[in-house]
């Protein structure tokens, strides 16, 4: 397969990549790894007119942490940089955990986290756990910038809330509270290198033998990855019981909306969330009581 | 017993170094000058008349060099197989019967203007009633694919024994319906073709098929030249896995556009045309009925076959019989029934992959056999081994069976794995499950079976085999050039083994129907050797001034046995012949043909193939009852393979089958909507990854195989075939259930817990 004939554009600054993008709006796609967009432009699923390919940008790849603003991952930075950041493995378990199970090893190379987010997948590897950590997203325009929670940032599959002119510029995590685990479960029907039939990413806080806080956010059960709020607060402020689990499992499948497609079926898929949320709250109350 | 230094070691494969360095050339590598790129148009409808089609605008388009459709074909149906039904053109002529289907084609300068012009064609169609599933397309009143009466291109109904009087005699009655899905060999390599006449009208052809020699034929035929314009190249071939064989389309259009041009045309495949077009593996649906006695012996049994042959008829006969046939003869009953029918459907016709019709009939008598064994409260093992076949039978269906280790390899797997203790301290979720299967050597599917080759001896001492036998990535060049190092004393790295061309190697059948090569070639370059040899001692015998009976070959030198002092290497033997006397450069010849028959396809009855490999499988699964996983532990097998000519490889046909079918098993599927292909690429078809595939043991036991050269058989083929049914009888001793429809995916196994536990 070759790819279909587009114009070529490799700016130097953020700036620059802005102003393109609002000057070929609508026509123009933002290209950095590379590894979901020209798979799409073989199949003819994408036709952008204009490739803006952000990879010149030299500031955009870093993994760093400070007091204010928690762990600060550039939208350049490589899953597989995430994967194998000490600092994100130290603190930030879930996220090199799902980092790990994207794709294969050469696509981790190349693929970036910015670029996870922005393709928008219902299924994106990094979404649930973003979500359930509550990251935010900063987002660059020409004009300014502005800083978005990242369970707001996915409007549709494969549609984000960005702007014409505006690309991502930075994920932001905040430190998680003490006595906190983090589990994500990625369930499909290969041992590696598939995509999630289903995807649970969740956050629990523990104080004493209660949940103090509960995260609990989903994939590729919607039409984008979705926090499942009633679930979170059924657990809220309990013991982590079985039944309660299994309650809380339930309800977290209620509040999605799956669709039969090629992987699974709608009905598959719910009763997939209802064993993967109780058994991903379970791992992680063992997490935070293991240490 | 002859001494062996070569055979029965495992050397390295010939083709190692360029291969895993890159140097290999493949088709895809080749670039010849002004060569031009085709694309295909294909049909967008499962089923429609086509009312017209304008080529038109596409012609006009800068850098288009051709265009062709039905109008460029001759109007005589053809089907691609020896013996079939014909029904095919090579571009659609009126009709559409599968998404995907040619419909015309065009060359230009670069494959992006090629595609752009496709989609200035416009076809103006017809859309007609479409049926995908062969059991709603042989019921009345379902569209009418072709004219025929009913949507079944072939059928058989063949009785051995009396059945009616076996069924009588049982016991118990055992019935059980069982699918194989849609599912496509995914060689790396796609579907290849490059076509260039030259200015005397000769065409020479470069693509990845293993039957060449057919190709020759059939291209030679279509385009209505004398077979002598027609010559064919054998690159290094990517995989093919017997789908190329099945397909004819893409090499007459390329063809087509080469005449048309005068330019040298590409024709390449992507994958997602691989998946809507390239022949898949034959899907089939056995309904299985089986007579036993309480002690576990087979009374009778009885088939009954349907099969989704797809919008043409192709290989699908054949393949339906013969798969039967190399599943049957496994086990001893001498009542068997074999009902058959290959149905039309408005989807990709259907091609060979790796035991041709049989992996889908194995898995049904597999899965069968356990559940008999589950019916009467007897271990499976203990089943198999009392109706197990044995060397000196004649099968129901007339097999010699020369060797069989087929017991031994029940034994060995078994004592492996440690099954006894398993099935007794059996772990919750945890299911150990087995499955064999015999499969043809040989099997003869044209008046001659049989290969022809030369062996030359330069006067530089180096040996080249002159054969069309093929490789396509099983080892075969590895095998025959030991076979003949052994013969002629030389080493391994002296054997050169030159590329397949038509118009240069002797007429072959290449690796086709059972891995015949081994077993068939094998002879005719032994003998070829040996001929070869006999030649080097006259030679030799004539320069020393003695008798050939008192010379000796070692270390590529010929010698005097009484007194070795008096020598001449083999180089200055065939130097001698070459220049130094008329006629008498050193070319030995081997001819041989099998002892077998080839079989009527209706009254299916002889020994069609020379020997029979046999093998045993077990699995071990661990199911999540939550979600429906199966995750595949281990694997062991065991094969009957006669004898190990390169051990090393033998067990990477073991463990590349295997590899194979465990994707057939869980994962792979190619999935339908509508007639439309909804999964064609590797996202969504799910071939296995290095992390799916388990430890695997294998075992090679040698039975010493009287019709073998060494004692070997061909046994390459089938080493996947029991794969499916051993998981699937692992998940059934895990967690209780029987999956009967491939693949074995976590929604049937969580939707049969549920029934069961529904159920109870």
């Amino acid at each position: 397969m070759r790819l279909p004939k587009f114009e070529y554009f490799a700016p130097k600054t953020i700036d620059e990549a802005c102003s393109l993008l609002l000057e070929y709006k609508g026509e123009a796609k933002v290209i950095a790894g590379g590894t979901d967009l020209l798979g799409q432009m073989k199949r003819k699923e994408a036709l952008p007119k204009y490739l803006i390919n952000i990879r010149g940008i030299s500031d955009q790849d870093y993994i760093i942490h400070d007091g204010q603003e928690g762990l600060r991952i550039g939208a350049q930075a490589t899953i597989l940089s995430i994967e194998t950041s000490s600092l994100v493995q130290g603190k930030f378990g879930i996220l090199a955990q799902a980092a790990s199970e994207l794709g294969t090893v050469q696509v981790r190379n190349r693929a970036t986290i910015g670029g996870n987010l922005c393709n928008a997948a219902p299924s994106a590897e990094m979404a649930p756990p973003l979500i359930a950590l509550g990251a935010r997203v900063k987002i660059r325009a020409a004009s300014g910038e502005r800083i978005v929670p990242i369970e707001d940032f996915f409007t549709g599959p494969g549609q984000t809330l960005l702007k014409a002119g505006e690309v991502v510029a930075e994920i932001q995590v905040p430190d998680l509270p003490p006595r906190s685990g983090g589990v994500y479960i990625k369930h499909c029907i290969r041992r590696a290198q598939d995509l999630a039939i289903v995807g649970v990413g969740v956050i629990t806080t523990m104080d004493k033998d209660v949940l103090s806080d509960v995260k609990i956010a989903l994939g590729a059960v919607a039409p984008t990855p979705i926090r499942a709020k009633k679930a979170e607060e059924i657990l809220k402020g309990k013991k982590p019981e079985d039944a309660l689990l299994e309650k809380a499992g339930l309800t977290a499948s209620d509040e999605a909306s799956p669709i039969d497609d090629v992987r699974g079926s709608a009905e598959y898929r719910r009763k997939m969330i209802k064993v993967l949320v109780r058994r991903a709250i379970k791992q992680a109350v063992e997490q935070v009581k293991t240490g | 017993m002859q001494e062996l230094s070569l055979v029965g070691r495992s050397v390295p494969r010939v083709d190692a170094l360029e291969k895993v360095t890159g140097s290999a050339k493949y088709g895809v590598d080749l670039e010849l000058p002004r060569m031009l790129h085709a694309k295909v148009l294909r049909s967008k409808h499962p089923h429609a008349r086509i009312l017209s089609i304008d080529t038109s605008e596409a012609e006009k388009l800068p850098g288009v060099r051709a265009v062709v459709t039905a109008k460029d074909v001759l109007k005589e149906k053809f089907v691609v197989a020896p013996t079939g039904v014909p029904d095919a053109y090579p571009l659609a002529v009126d009709k559409v019967r599968y998404v995907g289907q040619e419909i015309g084609a065009i060359a230009a300068e670069d494959e992006l203007t090629a595609e752009e012009a496709l989609g200035l064609i416009k076809v103006e169609y017809e859309e007609l009633p479409a049926v995908f599933d062969p059991e709603e397309a042989i019921k009345p009143g379902a569209p009418k694919i072709h004219d025929k009466e009913r949507n079944i291109n072939w059928e058989v109904d063949t009785e051995y024994g009396d059945v009616a009087t076996g069924f009588k005699e049982a016991d118990y009655i055992v019935e059980g319906r069982f699918a194989m899905q849609y599912v496509h060999s995914c060689h790396l390599q796609p579907t290849l073709c490059i076509a260039s006449f030259d200015s005397s009208g000769k065409l020479t052809f470069w693509e990845n098929s293993n039957d060449a020699y057919f190709r020759h034929r059939l291209i030679a035929k279509a385009l209505g030249i004398p077979a002598s314009k027609v010559k064919i190249i054998q690159k290094f071939m990517g995989g093919n896995f017997g789908s190329s064989q099945c397909e004819s389309s893409p090499y007459v259009i390329t063809a087509l556009l080469a005449k048309k041009t005068g330019r040298p045309v590409r024709l390449v495949n992507t994958r997602a045309e691989e998946f809507m077009s390239a022949r898949p593996r034959m899907p089939i649906i056995t309904y299985l009925k089986t007579g036993v006695k309480k002690d576990g012996t087979l009374t009778a049994r009885h088939f009954r076959v349907i099969a989704t042959n797809g919008g043409y008829s192709g290989y699908g006969p054949m393949m339906l019989v013969r798969g039967f046939a190399a599943c049957v003869g496994l086990y001893r009953c001498p009542n068997v029934r074999f009902e058959g029918k290959c149905v039309y459907t408005n989807t990709v016709p259907v091609g060979a992959y790796r035991a041709f019709g049989a992996t889908q009939q194995i898995f049904a008598v597999e899965s069968h056999m356990d559940a008999i064994a589950e019916e009467l409260g007897m271990d499976p093992v203990d089943l198999r081994l009392k109706n197990a076949t044995k060397t000196g039978d004649v099968t129901v269906v007339g097999q010699k069976i020369g060797s069989c280790g087929l017991q031994e390899c029940i034994e060995k797997v078994t004592e492996y794995t440690r099954w006894g203790d398993k099935r007794v301290k059996k772990q919750p979720n945890r299911g150990i499950g087995m499955a064999c299967t015999m499969y043809d050597s040989d099997s003869r599917i044209a008046d001659f079976g049989g290969s022809v080759a030369y062996v030359r001896v330069w006067e530089d001492g180096r040996v080249e085999i002159s054969s069309g036998e093929y490789e396509w990535g099983q080892g075969s060049h590895t095998v025959l050039s030991q076979i003949v190092a052994e013969e002629l004393g030389v080493p391994l790295d002296a054997v050169d083994f030159p590329e397949l061309d038509t118009e240069l190697r002797p007429y072959s059948l290449g690796p086709y129907g059972g891995g015949r090569v081994t077993i068939t070639a094998g002879h005719a370059v032994r003998l070829a050797a040996i001929d070869a040899r006999r030649q080097l001692f006259a030679l030799a015998a004539k320069m020393l001034g003695v008798r050939p009976e008192e010379l000796e070959l070692k270390d590529q030198k010929i010698f005097v046995s009484r007194a070795p002092e008096k020598a001449v290497s083999i180089a200055d033997a065939a130097d001698y012949g070459k220049y130094g006397l008329p006629g008498a450069e050193v070319i030995g010849k081997g001819v041989y043909d099998p002892d077998t028959v080839l079989p009527d396809l209706k009254k299916f009855y002889g020994n069609y193939s020379s020997a029979y490999s046999f093998h045993a499988q077990i699995a071990e699964v661990e199911v999540d009852p939550e979600t429906g996983r199966v995750k595949l532990l281990s694997l062991a097998s065991a094969v009957d393979l006669g004898k190990a000519i390169n051990p090393m490889a033998a067990e990477g046909q073991v463990e590349g089958g295997v590899a194979q079918e465990i994707g057939t098993a869980l994962t792979e599927e190619i999935k339908y909507e509508k007639g439309i292909v909804i999964n064609p690429d590797f996202t969504d078809y799910k071939i296995s990854t290095a992390m799916d595939i388990p430890p695997i043991k294998s075992f090679l036991i040698e039975t010493n195989e009287p019709n073998g050269p060494y004692g070997a058989k061909g046994f390459g083929q089938a080493t996947g075939m029991p794969t499916a049914a051993a998981i699937a009888n692992a998940v059934y001793n895990a967690v209780g259930v029987r999956v009967r429809g491939l693949p074995i995916t976590p929604d049937k196994v969580l939707k049969a817990l549920e029934e069961k536990r529904g159920g109870k």
